[in-house]
C-alpha cells in the first residue's frame, strides 16, 4: 500500500514540476526565448574578443618574460597584439573615455624599442585580465628617449 | 587536412599490419579441424579433469563448443599454471596448437560464468 | 516495494521523453515557458530516478531475495558495502546507476548554464532528454531491476575476488567518467543546435570534461590495481575489449582537452573539436556496448542478451546525429586563422591530439578486428598484446616526447635553434639520464631506454617551467593559483611521465622465473634469492586459507606468504600472490603459487617487476593535478559575471 501512495505522489509532483512555469503565468505577455538581442550579441562578442586580445598580449608577454619567446620575435609580436586589443576596447566603447578612435593611420611606428619590464602581473589561463584603467594605443615607450606626446587628430 | 591525410595513412598502416599477420585465429572447438597454426579456442570445460598441469604429461580435460553439448569435444593437453575458477562447466580459452587430433595448450584463460557480473579475469600466464 | 521502483523508473521515462520533445520543441520554436518546463522535466526526472535507486538500495541493503536482482547479486553474509556495491555490479542496477549520473549531471548542468546561455542550453536539454530516454526505456522495457521472484532461502552471493574495495569503487568511477562525457557532447550539440559555436560551449563545459575525463582515469588505474593484485597474473592490463572500452574514450577526450586549447586561442579546429567530442560520447556507449553484448570474447563477459543489439542501435543514431548537426552548421566551423608554421605550439597540440587518436583508433581497430574478420572471412581472428605494444610504443613514445616540448614552445612560429635554446637543459637531462643508463646495462631494452631518456626530458622541462615561471612570479603558490589549469596540467603530465617510467620498468626490465620447489628449497631471480620454509594453513569465516612461506634475501629481506584461498560454499579457488613491495626502488617482488602439490612441493612463478609502484604513485598524482585544474576560480567566475553583465547594459 505504501509503494501505491508513494508512487502515486512522485507522479503528481512529476506533473506539478513539469506544469509549474505555466502554472505560474498562465498567460505570459512575452513568451519569447529570452535570448540576447543581436545587438546584445554583438557587445558580447565585442567583449570576449577584447578579453581575448588582452588575454593572449598577457601571455606573450610571460612567455617573453620567461624567455620562451626571444627579444625580436617578441617585438614582431607585440605590435599587432597591441592594436588588436586597442581596436577591440575602441570599437567596444567608442566614446571620449577612451580618447579619440584610434586607426591604423595615426599609429606611430616608434623604432624597435628595448625590452621594457611589464607592468601587469603574468596572465591568468583563459581569465581575461580586467582592461587597463589607460590603455596603451601606442608602442610602449623606449627607456632612452622621452616618449612622444600623443598626437591627437583634430576633433 | 592534415588531419585527413594522416588518417589515411593510419588507416593503411592498420589494414597492412592487420593482414600480415599478429592476429590470431580465434575459433571454437567445432571448427578446430583443420587449422594447424597457434590458433586460440574458447570452449566449455566437459568430461573428466586429469593429471597436472606441471608434469610431463600435462593437465587434460576436453572443451566442447559452448551451447553445443559434448558433441565434438576436443581433448586438450595443458602446460601451464592452472587458472583460479578452472573446473567442469567453465567456459575457458585455450591458445596452443592442434596435433593429431589433441590440442595442446599453453594458455589457459576461465572466464566467469555469467551468472556473476562483472565476471573476474583469472590469467594463466601474462606478464 | 519493487512496484514502487518500477513506477518511478516508468514515471522517469515519460519525464525524460518529455524533456526531449517539449524541449525540443520549445529550442525550436523560441517558447520560455516550455523550456523552463522540459528544464524542470529534467529535475524531475533525477527525482523519480533517485526515488527507484533507494528502492533498490534498500532492497539490496535488506538482503530482500524477493527481487531477482538482489538474489542473483549478493548472499545473506555478505557484508553490506559489498551488497551495496551489487547495485551496479550487474546489468540491470549498473544501467539504474548510469541514469541516475546521467539525470543528475544533466539537470545540474542545465540549472547553472541556464542563464548564462540560454539559447544554447534550450537545445541541451532535449539531448540530454534523449540519451535519458534511451537508458530509461532500457530499463523500463529490457532490463528491468525490479523484477520479483519467489523469495529463496538465500541469494548466489557475490565473487570472492570481487569482494574488495577497489571492485566496490571501479566501476562508480568509471561511470561517473563515462556518464559525464555525456555533458560536453550534449552542449557541443546544443551549440551547433543553436547556432552559438563559438567557445561558450567549451568554457561552459570545461570542468565538466576535465571531471569526466579524472574519473575516467582513476577508475582504470583502480582496475588496473586491482588486476594486479587480486587477480595475480603479475599484469595490470591485458588489453581486454572490456578494458580497452575505457581507454578509448579517454584518449579521445585527451585530445579533446588539448585542442580545446588551440580553439580558445586561435579559433582553430572547431570541426575537430566537435568530432573529437561527439567521438569520446559514442566510444564511451559503445564501450558500454562492448561489455554487455558479448558481441567480442572477453574475458570480462556479462550475461549474453539483446540488449547489444540495443546499444548498438543507439551508437547509430546518435553517431547519424551528430554527423548531421556538424554538418549542419559546417560553414560557421570555418576557422578563423590557419597554421603558420610547422614548428609552433599550434602545430605540436595538432600533433598530439593525432597520435593521441591514433593510438585511440588502433585500440578499436584491435577491438573490431575480431568482428571485421568473422564478416569477412567467416573465421574470428584475434590481435594479441604484439599488436598493441608495437603501437603503443610508436604513438606513444613520440607523445612522451611532445609533453616536454609543448610548454616550452612558442606559440604562432619558431625556429629550430631558438627551440634548441630554449629546450637546452631538458635536452642536457635527457642525455645525460641516457648516457648514464647504458652504462647501467638499461640498454638490454630499447624502448625501455628510449622511455627513460624521454621521461627525464618531460621532467626536466616541466622542472625548467616551474622555476621560470616561479621566478617571474615570485612565489609559486601565486603562479599556480594564478594559473590553475596549466600547472594543474603539468603535474598530469608528470603523472604520465610516472606512468611511462612504471611501465617501461616493469615490462621492459622485468624478469619470471618458474620452478618447482621442496621445502628448503631455493631460487633466484633477478638479485633475490628465495627459500620455500613450508606451508601455513588458516581457516577463516568463509575459506580455508593455505599459504607458502617462503624468505627472501638479496636486495631486500623477509618474509613473504603467497598460496590459495579456498571457498568451500562457492566451490571456488583463488590464488593470493605474495607482494613485496621494495619502496626504495619502487619494485615488486612478486610471488605465485601456481600448484601446491600433495607432498607439500609447490610451484612457483616469481616475478620481479622494477619500478611497478610508480603507476600507482601516478595515479595520486593525476588525482592531484586534475584537482588543481578543476580547482574553482573565483577570480575566473567573476569575470565571466562581469562580462555579461557589461553585454547587458
Amino acid at each position: 500500500m505504501n509503494a501505491v501512495i508513494v508512487g502515486a505522489i512522485l507522479a503528481v509532483a512529476a506533473v506539478i514540476l513539469v506544469a509549474l512555469p505555466f502554472l505560474r503565468e498562465p498567460a505570459a505577455a512575452d513568451d519569447r526565448l529570452d535570448i540576447r538581442t543581436p545587438d546584445e550579441e554583438r557587445r558580447l562578442a565585442l567583449i570576449e574578443e577584447r578579453d581575448h586580445a588582452l588575454a593572449a598580449l598577457k601571455e606573450l608577454e610571460f612567455d617573453h618574460r620567461t624567455g620562451k619567446i626571444g627579444d625580436d620575435d617578441y617585438r614582431q609580436l607585440v605590435g599587432p597584439l597591441r592594436r588588436a586589443a586597442a581596436d577591440a576596447l575602441a570599437s567596444l566603447d567608442g566614446n571620449a573615455r577612451y580618447g579619440p578612435r584610434m586607426t591604423q593611420t595615426t599609429m606611430i611606428e616608434a623604432p624597435t624599442p628595448a625590452p621594457v619590464p611589464e607592468p601587469y602581473p603574468p596572465p591568468d589561463e583563459g581569465t581575461p585580465p580586467t582592461p587597463a584603467p589607460v590603455p596603451e594605443p601606442y608602442p610602449p615607450p623606449d627607456e632612452a628617449t622621452p616618449p612622444n606626446p600623443p598626437q591627437i587628430p583634430p576633433p | 587536412m592534415i588531419a585527413l591525410s594522416v588518417a589515411g595513412l593510419l588507416a593503411i598502416f592498420l589494414l597492412y599490419t592487420s593482414v600480415a599477420g599478429g592476429s590470431k585465429a580465434s575459433l571454437k572447438p567445432s571448427t578446430l579441424a583443420g587449422h594447424t597454426g597457434d590458433v586460440s579456442v574458447t570452449g566449455k570445460v566437459v568430461g573428466n579433469i586429469h593429471g597436472d598441469a606441471h608434469s610431463s604429461e600435462g593437465l587434460r580435460f576436453s572443451i566442447a563448443d559452448i551451447g553445443g553439448g559434448r558433441r565434438n569435444a576436443v581433448p586438450v593437453v595443458f602446460h601451464g599454471t592452472v587458472p583460479d575458477l578452472f573446473k567442469r562447466g567453465r567456459h575457458v580459452v585455450v591458445d596452443g596448437k592442434l596435433r593429431n587430433g589433441v590440442f595442446f595448450a599453453d594458455g589457459l584463460v576461465t572466464k566467469c560464468p555469467s551468472k556473476y557480473a562483472p565476471a573476474a579475469k583469472k590469467k594463466s600466464s601474462e606478464t | 516495494m519493487a512496484d514502487l521502483g518500477r513506477a518511478a523508473l516508468v514515471v522517469s521515462l515519460g519525464l525524460a521523453l518529455y524533456a526531449l520533445v517539449a524541449g525540443a520543441v520549445a529550442a525550436y520554436e523560441n517558447r520560455r515557458r516550455l523550456a523552463a518546463s522540459a528544464r524542470n522535466a529534467l529535475v524531475a526526472c533525477f527525482g523519480s530516478t533517485l526515488v527507484a535507486s533507494i528502492v533498490l538500495g534498500a532492497a539490496l541493503l535488506r538482503h530482500d531475495f524477493s527481487f531477482s536482482y538482489v538474489a542473483a547479486h549478493t548472499s545473506r553474509e555478505l557484508p553490506w558495502q559489498y551488497a551495496l556495491s551489487a547495485f551496479w555490479g550487474g546489468q540491470e542496477g549498473s544501467l539504474l546507476f548510469w541514469l541516475l549520473v546521467l539525470s543528475a549531471y544533466g539537470a545540474l548542468a542545465v540549472a547553472i548554464n541556464r542563464r548564462l546561455l540560454r539559447d544554447l542550453v534550450a537545445w541541451v536539454v532535449p539531448v540530454v532528454g534523449g540519451v535519458a530516454t534511451f537508458f530509461a526505456f532500457m530499463l523500463v522495457a529490457v532490463s528491468n531491476p525490479f523484477e520479483t521472484q519467489p523469495r529463496p532461502l538465500d541469494g548466489a552471493g557475490l565473487t570472492p575476488s570481487l569482494q574488495n574495495p577497489y571492485m566496490v569503487a571501479h566501476p562508480p568511477l568509471l561511470y561517473l567518467g563515462y556518464v559525464g562525457l555525456t555533458i560536453p557532447f550534449a552542449f557541443a550539440a546544443g551549440a551547433l543546435l543553436s547556432g552559438r559555436t563559438d567557445e561558450r560551449w567549451i568554457v561552459a563545459t570545461r570542468r565538466w570534461t576535465l571531471a569526466a575525463w579524472a574519473f575516467l582515469g582513476i577508475g582504470q588505474l583502480l582496475g588496473a590495481h586491482w588486476a594486479y593484485v587480486e587477480v595475480g597474473w603479475g599484469g595490470y592490463y591485458a588489453w581486454d575489449p572490456v578494458e580497452n572500452a575505457a581507454l578509448m574514450p579517454w584518449l579521445a577526450a585527451t585530445a579533446f582537452l588539448h585542442s580545446v586549447m588551440i580553439q580558445e586561442r586561435k579559433g582553430m579546429l572547431k570541426v575537430w573539436n566537435m568530432v573529437l567530442v561527439a567521438l569520446a560520447f559514442e566510444l564511451s556507449i559503445f564501450g558500454t556496448f562492448l561489455t554487455r553484448s558479448g558481441v567480442v570474447n572477453s574475458i570480462h563477459s556479462f550475461a549474453q542478451s539483446s540488449i547489444g543489439s540495443w546499444f548498438l542501435g543507439f551508437v547509430v543514431v546518435s553517431a547519424l546525429f551528430s554527423v548531421a548537426v556538424i554538418l549542419h552548421r559546417l560553414p560557421q566551423l570555418k576557422a578563423k586563422t590557419t597554421l603558420e608554421s610547422p614548428l609552433s605550439r599550434e602545430a605540436a597540440f595538432l600533433y598530439n591530439n593525432l597520435l593521441l587518436v591514433a593510438l585511440c583508433l588502433t585500440v578499436l581497430w584491435g577491438v573490431l578486428f575480431p568482428i571485421v574478420t568473422e564478416l569477412v572471412k567467416g573465421e574470428t581472428r584475434t590481435m594479441g598484446r604484439p599488436y598493441y605494444d608495437f603501437f603503443l610504443r610508436s604513438f606513444g613514445l613520440p607523445l612522451l616526447l611532445l609533453m616536454g616540448i609543448g610548454p616550452l614552445i612558442a606559440w604562432r612560429r619558431t625556429s629550430v635553434s631558438s627551440l634548441v635554446r630554449t629546450l637546452r637543459w631538458p635536452i642536457a637531462a635527457a642525455v645525460a639520464t641516457g648516457v648514464a643508463l647504458v652504462a647501467a646495462g638499461a640498454a638490454s631494452s630499447r624502448a625501455g631506454l628510449v622511455a627513460y631518456t624521454f621521461s627525464a626530458f618531460v621532467v626536466a622541462s616541466i622542472v625548467l617551467e616551474l622555476v621560470r615561471g616561479t621566478r617571474a612570479t615570485g612565489s609559486l603558490w601565486t603562479l599556480i593559483g594564478r594559473n590553475r589549469r596549466r600547472y594543474g596540467g603539468y603535474v598530469v603530465h608528470a603523472a604520465v611521465v610516472l606512468l611511462a617510467l612504471g611501465v617501461a620498468g616493469s615490462s621492459a626490465y622485468g624478469t619470471s622465473r618458474e620452478r618447482k620447489l621442496s621445502r628448503g628449497e631455493s631460487m633466484t631471480v633477478a638479485g633475490y634469492t628465495l627459500t620455500y620454509r613450508g606451508l601455513d594453513t588458516t581457516r577463516a569465516a568463509n575459506a580455508t586459507e593455505v599459504r607458502a612461506v617462503v624468505d627472501y634475501s638479496g636486495r631486500a629481506s623477509g618474509t613473504l606468504r603467497s598460496g590459495v584461498n579456498r571457498y568451500p560454499a562457492e566451490q571456488q579457488t583463488s590464488r593470493e600472490v605474495g607482494i613485496r613491495t621494495n619502496w626504495l626502488r619502487a619494485e615488486d617482488l612478486y610471488v605465485i603459487t601456481d600448484q601446491i602439490d600433495r607432498n607439500g612441493d609447490v610451484y612457483f612463478k616469481v616475478l620481479v617487476k622494477p619500478l611497478v609502484n610508480l603507476l600507482w604513485l601516478a595515479g595520486l598524482v593525476f588525482l592531484a593535478g586534475s584537482l588543481v585544474a578543476l580547482w574553482p576560480d573565483a577570480r575566473e567566475q567573476r569575470r565571466l559575471a562581469a562580462r555579461l553583465a557589461l553585454a547587458r547594459a
